[in-house]
């Protein structure tokens, strides 16, 4: 497997925020979104392991006094992680197509 | 802007086990967390989620990289373990005799411990066994001691109790001999562990009831509590619960279960499978106050706070009040002692104990043997280990030469020894689980492993086994990593002064310490061996015992016996078949008191009593000094004495004291001297002779030797 369901939502996550994917922001849209309530130290896991298979890529910045000073690692999605992601969901819907009366479009 | 803080110490977890890098953002999407939360849902929230958060961040990828060793070590370490395997197989010979001379050592006394261990553990498990004592009895005559036994008079119990109020309470028990036979369904059973009890010994001992109530159980005559294993074995599935069981006391009686208790523990000085209430024995007449009778094994329960060193001062006063003036009249004295529950099995030696008890001294000098036989294994280690030194010399010197240094060479014999020693622990373990089987039926006892339950002796044992791993190990590590290069590759290796001095210094202890051994473990062998060859002054060798089940004294017995002994007789490879109250091997039990009939009271003396038939010392092939034996056809009372209790009735000889009469005190009668034996040994050689009178009983009850 290339990516985990986990790794899937925040590679998701961290797509959408766009260049404000960063820990908390990524946490909280989890949250507001999906309604997903990961520990900190689950999703810093994942982080960790989405940038070290090379779906994103991190830079620092943004240290706050909210953070004590500690500066912010801001994401973003690789292209090898867009294509990714479009490969997992294109196999999810090649093989949903072929469950009769399943009904595949937006609402 | 304390209250702003997130707790200290997460905060300080976190920073410990974190990696610079991840700590960074990690920290900070903490604390922005926290800040968040501190706003919306107040502190205590706050704190408790960042605390929960940072335990969830404790994982591998956030682990500073300090945990991981650094590579070339982890290699190194491979390396090591490599080469100590490789040398192990390498040296058969050495790697054998080094991890079987350990193995066998901690074997040997981790046994040896187990068994002081389990003999020291005796009556510890009872709740108060502190403040329980038992009433050990002395007996002394003209200033002289006669006897001291491990039982007492039946009123002593309730009379400390009455007139001490340290005493909270006693407990009083009596025996049933050889045992006897219960019946139930017409199923005969021969039990032996039976006792006759107050209730108050189940509420002072910690026998725990599993059915029945400790109030009130055995407080009926005619009542009993049994044991679960013996509820099984003789009622089966049944439940044992208002049961009733036939019991032989002095006549058939039936004894209704009111109880069910846990089977008696290995370490307990009294073992007992049923215990009859007190007061079924009120018939008897000397059970409950009675200052004659000997039997009653009696047990006080002291307050809490309480002295029984104070008590045991006023025992001589409670003795004056209650038997001062009999005492006199003999010119008699009695004495009482509180013995501490707890060292009953250990340092007791009275007439009457329970069971064979243990002995303090064996238990020191078993520890004291234990703690030999382990030094002399890890000096052999040594021994063994820097012997071999100088073969891995070489190797040393390579590895220095290839840039290893001294720490390196330290610790890659370290690992062997540590090898060494593991591989030793485990044969050893292997080696105690399967001689245990053998060395439960040597010594006797259930040497339970349950001593290892205990954490205390688990964290001992595993504390000298360490001590064992650095101590053996330093020796032959220090030893070989010293050596200098230059001088292992010029082939010349000296030891220090001090080195080959320590080196000598083991050797010598060693070797004393075993010799010593051997030369212990031979004089022991030959002071057995001499007193088997001591002469005992009877035959046993041709005599077979046969024991009778119980005391069973109705009135069909007397017809009953006669055939049983001439069927005996009938059979070609028996040439006597006689009976007696006790056999040559057993402590006679039964004392009483003697006197010449025309003399005062004053000179009467205690004397062992067995009861015999006409056949007993033929049997026994006893010769006489002078008189004759008893026969059928006896005249008046008569009674046959031994050469002690000649002396003791202070007759000038033999012959002088033939057609004397005695009187026997307790029974009121006059008996008449018919003969003199030779004193034999009762028990062991180590014993005197005691002065032993037998009077004819032909349908003694007790044991039938054929000869």
């Amino acid at each position: 497997m290339k990516l985990a369901t986990f790794e899937e939502l925040v590679l998701l996550v961290i797509g959408t925020l766009g260049d404000e994917a960063y820990g908390v922001a990524i946490k909280e849209t989890l949250q507001k979104e999906l309604g997903k309530n990961p520990s900190i130290g689950a999703l810093h896991s994942a982080l960790y392991r989405l940038e070290s298979k090379g779906y994103v890529v991190s830079r620092e910045g943004g240290a706050t006094t909210e953070r004590g000073g500690r500066r912010k690692k801001y994401y973003r999605i690789t292209a090898y992680g867009i294509r990714t992601l479009e490969e997992v969901n294109e196999m999810r819907v090649k093989l949903a197509r072929q469950i009769p009366g399943l009904k595949l479009g937006f609402k | 802007m304390k209250d702003q803080d997130p707790p200290r110490w997460p905060d300080r977890f976190l920073r410990w086990f974190c990696s610079e890098e991840v700590l960074e953002t990690l920290q900070g999407d903490l604390y922005e967390l926290y800040r968040k939360r501190l706003a919306k849902r107040g502190k205590l929230i706050a704190d408790l989620f960042f605390t929960f958060d940072v335990i969830s961040a404790c994982r591998p990828f956030a682990f500073s990289k300090r945990w991981f060793l650094n590579s070339n070590n982890n290699i190194m370490i491979g390396h090591y373990l490599k080469v100590s395997a490789r040398n192990l197989v390498r040296h058969k010979t050495y790697s054998f005799l080094n991890i079987l001379g350990l193995a066998i050592g901690m074997a040997s006394s981790v046994i040896i411990f187990q068994y002081v261990l389990f003999e020291r553990s005796y009556d510890s498990f009872h709740s108060k066994t502190d403040r329980i004592f038992r009433i050990r009895f002395e007996y002394y005559q003209n200033g002289k001691k006669e006897f001291n036994l491990a039982s007492t008079y039946s009123a002593v119990g309730p009379a400390l109790e009455q007139d001490y109020p340290e005493v909270e309470s006693s407990a009083r028990v009596i025996g049933f001999g050889d045992g006897t036979v219960l019946t139930y369904n017409n199923h005969a059973h021969l039990e032996k562990k039976i006792f006759f009890a107050e209730t108050s010994f189940l509420n002072m001992f910690s026998f725990p009831l599993v059915k029945g109530d400790v109030k009130t159980a055995l407080l009926q005559p005619n009542t009993m509590v049994i044991s679960e294993s013996a509820a099984r074995r003789i009622l089966g599935d049944e439940e044992p619960m208002g049961k009733v069981i036939q019991v032989f006391t002095d006549k058939p009686t039936p004894m209704q279960i009111v109880g069910v208790f846990k089977d008696v523990p290995g370490n307990s000085h009294i073992k007992f499978d049923f215990l009859v209430s007190y007061p079924t024995t009120y018939p008897w007449g000397w059970t409950q106050n009675d200052w004659g009778e000997l039997s009653v094994y009696t047990y006080v329960l002291l307050n809490q706070g309480a002295d029984f060193h104070d008590l045991q001062a006023k025992l001589p006063a409670f003795i004056e009040k209650y038997e001062g003036k009999a005492l006199r009249s003999t010119n008699s004295f009695e004495e009482l002692t509180l013995q501490p529950l707890r060292d009953i099995h250990l340092y007791s030696d009275l007439g009457g104990e329970l069971e064979v008890n243990g002995n303090h001294k064996i238990s020191f000098f078993l520890t004291i043997i234990a703690v030999f036989i382990m030094l002399i294994a890890w000096i052999n280690y040594i021994n063994i280990s820097s012997a071999n030194a100088l073969d891995r010399a070489k190797e040393v010197g390579i590895r220095k030469v290839s840039g290893a240094s001294q720490g390196h060479i330290t610790l890659q014999f370290f690992f062997e020894t540590v090898m060494i020693n593991c591989i030793a622990i485990v044969t050893a373990a292997i080696l105690i689980l399967i001689t245990r089987p053998y060395l439960e039926v040597l010594v006797g006892k259930p040497l339970t492993l349950a001593v290892f339950e205990d954490v205390r002796v688990l964290v001992t044992l595993l504390a000298i086994l360490l001590f064992g791993i650095l101590l053996t190990g330093t020796y032959p590590v220090v030893a070989l990593s010293s050596f200098t290069i230059a001088s292992v590759l010029k082939g010349k290796l000296k030891r220090s002064p001090t080195g080959w001095f320590l080196k000598r210094g083991l050797v010598v202890f060693q070797f004393t310490a075993s010799i010593g051994l051997i030369i212990g473990t031979i004089t022991v062998y030959q002071q057995i061996k001499h007193m088997q060859k001591q002469k005992l002054g009877i035959a046993i060798d041709q005599v077979l015992v046969v024991k009778a089940p119980a005391q069973i004294s109705d009135s069909t017995f007397r017809a009953r016996i006669e055939p049983f002994k001439n069927g005996l007789q009938q059979l070609a490879q028996v040439s006597y078949v006689a009976a007696s109250t006790a056999i040559p091997g057993e402590e006679v039990g039964r004392i009483q008191n003697f006197r010449i009939a025309n003399k005062t009271e004053k000179e009467k003396n205690m004397f062992r009593v067995i009861g015999i038939d006409a056949n007993f010392l033929q049997a026994y092939q006893s010769s006489f000094v002078a008189g004759r034996n008893f026969s059928q056809e006896l005249k008046g009372p008569s009674i046959i004495i031994n050469e002690t209790a000649l002396k003791l009735l202070k007759f000038k000889d033999a012959q002088d004291a033939i057609g004397q009469a005695v009187l026997w005190e307790e029974r009121k009668t006059v008996y008449e001297i018919i003969g003199v034996t030779r004193n034999y040994h009762q028990q062991s050689p180590k014993n005197d002779f005691a002065p032993t009178i037998f009077f004819y009983n032909p349908a003694a009850w007790g044991s039938f030797p054929l000869s």
